[in-house]
């Protein structure tokens, strides 16, 4: 199997084990609303003497960079049909690495951010985390973020070079 | 662009057509319509030497520069 079908072959795998959360998130919440004193998800701020308004914003905004996120991969999924298809230097190829980077920082501006704010406000346990941590992972989506919007440069170059080249008589 | 081609009229002052100079300086006639037609971003030096060669003419008498 060639690099670029194992990455498509990737992709696609993640794309739709993305999708059910997607899909079923709204309506986890809705459950939430419906049944307050639930005992399905745990580990968060507020949840403890049940659903409030509070964990249902947390709740949202986890889903928005969620969505940020879904989105960007989308976008991912889109890029590397364009890979296989062998049309790297072509406005459509620009257009999605630019969508994946700009999606990507922002979900992990976003996250890391929400992370920030509640282990600086909210959390009240202290712990040292062996291992990738959640902070070093939204750190690494914004650079990757960061990388696919360079690319999407580089590309943007490279198609006017390839522009430039076929009107070289 | 402030570099005007002049190749229509060389062309016609030799009367040659414009694929005959397509074959003899081996372009195709599409590029060739490129250049004539202003929207070429480059030329090659050694397609101005084989339109040179081809027309008898000087690099000037194909190429001008006029201020925008």
């Amino acid at each position: 199997m060639k690099l670029n079908q194992l990455f498509k072959l990737l992709i696609d795998i993640t794309f739709y084990m993305l999708i059910p959360v997607v899909v079923l998130f709204p309506g986890t919440i809705l459950y939430l609303l419906i049944f307050p004193g639930q005992q399905i998800i745990t580990h968060l701020p507020y949840a403890e003497q049940g659903v409030g308004w509070e964990t249902v914003l947390i709740l949202l905004t986890i889903y928005g960079a969620y969505l940020l996120f879904f989105v960007g991969f989308y976008n991912l999924r889109k890029f590397t049909a364009l890979l296989l298809k062998d049309r790297l230097f072509k406005n459509s190829s620009v257009q999605c690495t630019k969508r994946i980077g700009q999606f990507f920082t922002g979900c992990g501006s976003f996250s890391l951010t929400l992370k920030l704010i509640y282990v600086l406000f909210l959390s009240t346990e202290s712990h040292i985390k062996f291992g990738v941590s959640d902070i070093q992972l939204y750190l690494f989506l914004i650079i990757i973020g960061v990388f696919f919007l360079i690319l999407s440069r580089a590309f943007e170059r490279a198609l006017q070079m390839e522009e430039e080249s076929k009107l070289t008589i | 662009m402030p570099i005007l081609i002049n190749l229509d009229q060389v062309l016609a002052d030799r009367e040659m057509k414009s694929k005959e100079l397509a074959e003899i300086i081996g372009i195709t006639q599409a590029n060739l319509s490129i250049l004539r037609s202003g929207k070429a971003k480059a030329v090659r030096f050694s397609t101005l030497e084989a339109i040179c060669k081809a027309l008898d003419c000087q690099p000037g008498d194909i190429l001008a520069y006029a201020e925008d």
